[in-house]
């Protein structure tokens, strides 16, 4: 497994896009992670978590 | 805003989307828009140093809404690489990946079909190496996935169903199979190494497979796209298309499979889609899908 993204994805960390922290979902065995792009488009970031929830 | 356009004569759309002509186009490695952004580079699509699992609306979209939507999945921050040379685990969250999509999609009104796919080498039309794929969600129901839901109707039930048991009983053609999948050349594959990857139970779609079921489709592709590179020894191109049940005001049953389109027939020769193929819909082949399927076998039996 690589290592998990650096980026906004851990909690409190600030990336490069501007604003707040955004909110974390789950989805079966990913971490979620939306943002918005500069220029309005939708960018989702995915994690793999270790462990399944189902 | 890609413009639609009906053509009578053969009862299908076609979609303007003029600005794609400008799209970036086979960038070189320091400019690809799909890698991270590291520290001093160019800014990418990706704006963060590291990433797993990416996806973003197209730059340059076929559809967008209220029209429809065009994303890119981006499977790796590794510019190297390919679907098949994923770790297993990757390509496992990839299938998690593409059931979200699908689940997020599908609720949107404008959207009535959503195809997953991946076009691999510059002989399908790839503009960026770097390992990715493509969603499209549809304003309206195209052709392949209204003729699947015919076939159903031809058929009685379940097309994909009936012609996966056609396919065990026959055995010829199996190339690949689980406890949850089977992947087979159809009897009248239209490509030279045509594979079908199948659900053995019926899934309709993504959202109705089980975290065991995801796993065995990721490997089952994978094996697929590994045994695909073994056969000539080289990078295979190919267009892998994800077909799921219709999202739409049309939204009927369907069968979640996965089909691949190489056009490669031999190690250097392309299938061209020429004057019967285009001017009358019939492809010529000038190979049996038994003769291919055991080269296929042969090929992922090397590449395990």
């Amino acid at each position: 497994m690589p290592p998990p993204p650096s980026g906004p994805s851990q909690p409190g960390a600030s990336g490069p896009l501007d604003g707040p922290a955004q909110p974390q979902e789950r989805y079966g065995i990913l971490r979620v992670t939306r943002q918005l792009k500069d220029d309005g488009r939708s960018l989702l970031l995915y994690t793999r978590e270790e462990s399944d929830p189902e | 805003m890609s413009e639609l356009r009906f053509d009578e004569l053969r009862g299908e759309q076609v979609v303007y989307a003029i600005h794609r002509q400008d799209r970036t186009f086979l960038p070189s490695r320091e400019h690809c828009p799909l890698d991270p952004t590291r520290p001093g580079g160019p800014q990418t699509e990706i704006p963060f140093p590291s990433f797993e699992i990416a996806v973003f609306d197209n730059r340059f979209p076929a559809f967008e809404a209220p029209g429809g939507a065009a994303e890119v999945v981006v499977y790796t921050d590794q510019h190297d690489g390919s679907f098949g040379g994923l770790e297993p685990e990757r390509a496992e969250a990839l299938m998690w990946v593409w059931r979200h999509r699908y689940m997020e999609l599908a609720a949107r009104e404008d959207i009535d079909y959503v195809m997953i796919f991946e076009n691999r080498g510059v002989e399908v039309g790839v503009t960026l190496h770097h390992p990715h794929g493509q969603i499209y969600g549809y304003p309206f129901l195209p052709p392949v996935p209204a003729l699947e839901r015919a076939a159903d109707r031809r058929l009685g039930g379940c097309a994909p169903c009936a012609l996966m048991t056609r396919e065990l009983d026959d055995g010829r053609r199996i190339i690949h199979q689980s406890a949850g999948v089977v992947a087979y050349l159809p009897y009248a594959a239209r490509w030279a190494f045509e594979v079908h990857v199948v659900m053995r139970e019926h899934r309709p779609s993504l959202l109705d497979c089980d975290a065991g079921e995801l796993r065995e489709l990721a490997h089952a592709l994978q094996t697929i796209a590994r045994g695909y590179d073994a056969l000539f020894e080289r990078p295979f191109p190919y267009v892998m298309v994800v077909h799921q049940a219709p999202t739409g005001a049309d939204a009927s049953d369907g069968h979640l499979h996965v089909e691949f389109y190489p056009p490669l027939r031999t190690a250097e020769k392309l299938k061209y889609l020429a004057g019967s193929e285009q001017g009358a819909g019939t492809f010529i082949s000038d190979t049996l899908p038994e003769e291919s399927a055991a080269m296929l076998r042969e090929a992922i039996a090397r590449a395990a």
